[in-house]
């Protein structure tokens, strides 16, 4: 099988490496007692649609010929992915206070992991 | 679902939204991650392949206890949390024991390494919560 690497992979790390920023200044308002502010709303939006560049980007590349190592696990991943940051706005949204930011903050953590793994099955040969 | 007519449901506040949140996603990965390997590959890993789906109906189970949220689901969700903790150390100490048996990992195996040991810290985090929860719901009648 022929390893292709990721498309827009710098794009992708970026969008990583946001989410895991984000989830340190959540873990910080945790601890202040702080709700999730709006403007970290507009941040998981600008995020959002980083992603659905990058899910774009893959499904192009997929149909001009270079499908992922593990197509069925690349798509469920891709999916996740695209579906926590709203859904982690709505479940910070419903909870104000310090427990709101706590639960975007693994909610960030688990969003930097799925990228990783998007990456790794799209290459596929770590997969278990 | 006609108790905890009094109020809110306690799990869907404060630090239960978090727990209750990182069961769901440990639902829905173990759950994925199961379906995808029996179905395609059982016969690799068929041990391990098996405890993958027993762990993700465990995480089912505890995810939609918690949230309900009633005195008897909580009590049983201590129950099934306290069978993920012993899940996570039989699997854990079995795969580093006799890795011949698990040619390819599991959720639990190495003590859920392949999750950060995400998988050792919930339940023990779950139980904590229950506990503190427990204290405070334990005033209330249960009408199940």
């Amino acid at each position: 099988m022929s390893v292709s690497t990721f498309p827009a992979s710098q794009l992708a790390a970026f969008i990583m490496y946001a989410a895991l920023v984000l989830a340190a200044i959540f873990v910080v308002l945790a601890i202040a007692k702080k709700s999730v502010p709006t403007w970290a709303m507009v941040v998981l939006g600008v995020l959002e649609l980083g992603l659905l560049v990058v899910a774009v980007q893959c499904l192009r590349t997929w149909s001009q010929g270079t499908p992922p190592a593990e197509p069925f696990v690349f798509v469920c991943y891709l999916v996740v992915c695209l579906l926590l940051p709203p859904g982690m706005i709505v479940w910070a949204k419903g909870e104000p206070g310090r427990w709101g930011s706590g639960a975007a903050a693994v909610a960030c953590v688990v969003l930097a992991v799925l990228i990783i793994r998007v990456t790794q099955v799209w290459v596929g040969g770590i997969v278990q | 679902m006609n108790d905890s007519t009094h109020g809110e449901v306690v799990t869907h506040r404060g630090p239960g939204r978090v727990v209750i949140g990182v069961y769901a996603v440990f639902a829905l990965a173990a759950t994925a991650r199961a379906l995808f390997q029996l179905a395609t590959k059982f016969s690799d890993a068929p041990i391990a392949y098996s405890l993958s789906a027993f762990a993700a109906v465990i995480y089912i189970v505890i995810t939609v206890l918690l949230w309900r949220g009633t005195t008897s689901s909580l009590r049983l969700a201590r129950n099934f949390i306290i069978v993920e903790l012993a899940g996570v150390i039989i699997v854990g100490a079995w795969s580093f024991l006799d890795s011949a048996a698990f040619p390819r990992a599991t959720v639990w195996s190495h003590f859920g390494e392949g999750y950060g040991f995400v998988p050792l810290i919930l339940p023990i985090v779950g139980l904590f919560y229950l506990r503190r929860t427990g204290d405070r719901t334990s005033g209330h009648t249960d009408a199940v």
